[in-house]
């Protein structure tokens, strides 16, 4: 497996779990408190600040793993470049869907607990299914 | 599994016809990633008209002699 697909991978991981972690200790919540009540805010960000040090941690074991295997991890080609704007395209329909998920639920007037949730999960949905397309296309072909 | 093209290639048998050149030599003198080389010789990937030029004038050939492609339309052959 290539250092991309291997972070790939490892990226659609963090993003299963800890916001995972989070949407699950939140919507026990839903069901017995009214929603303008839920302090989601401080887990929201404490979940965001995880994804990223996570994220950076993965890379730099992958980096340093793949460094002491003499495998390449800055090379870049035609096919790389090709399977990164195949994961950024449909990655990028379910990010619109967000966006479009945040607009309507503002001009509902929604809660703001629904707008930031509902825009944080169809952004994490976003980027799982792009690894999903990067690692798919990295290990059966494009 | 469905190969995702249908261009076939001879580069492997004529990488070792071509004094046993490995994976990495031919990559690193066509501008690949060797993975890619990998990627072309099991047919999942379908290289751009360039890099499949360079590949068959690294390997000293043209590139119908490297590359093929089935004579007979089949699924993917439709314009779209």
């Amino acid at each position: 497996m290539t250092f991309r697909a291997k972070f790939a991978t490892a990226f659609m991981v963090i993003l299963c779990l800890l916001p995972g972690l989070y949407f699950l200790q939140l919507l026990p919540q839903v069901a017995s408190t009214p929603v303008g009540q839920i302090e989601y805010q401080v887990p929201l960000l404490a979940m965001l600040v995880g994804v990223v040090t996570a994220t950076v941690v993965a890379v730099v074991v992958i980096s340093v793993r793949s460094a002491r295997r003499n495998e390449p991890v800055d090379e870049e080609d035609e096919r790389d470049r090709l399977i990164d704007m195949r994961g950024d395209q449909v990655g990028s329909y379910v990010l619109v869907a967000a966006a479009v998920l945040g607009i309507g639920l503002a001009l509902a007037e929604a809660q703001s607990f629904w707008i930031a949730n509902g825009v944080l999960a169809l952004t994490v949905a976003a980027g799982i299914v792009r690894c999903a397309v990067v690692l798919n296309a990295h290990l059966r072909g494009i | 599994m469905v190969k995702p093209t249908r261009v076939t290639n001879d580069i492997r048998a004529r990488r070792f016809a071509a004094g046993e050149m490995t994976q990495a030599d031919l990559a690193r003198q066509v501008g690949l990633t060797r993975q890619t080389i990998i990627a072309i010789e099991q047919g999942r990937y379908s290289p751009s008209l360039e890099v499949a030029f360079k590949i068959a004038r690294v390997l000293g050939a043209s590139i119908e002699e490297v590359f093929h492609y089935p004579t007979e339309p089949g699924p993917a052959s439709g314009i779209r």
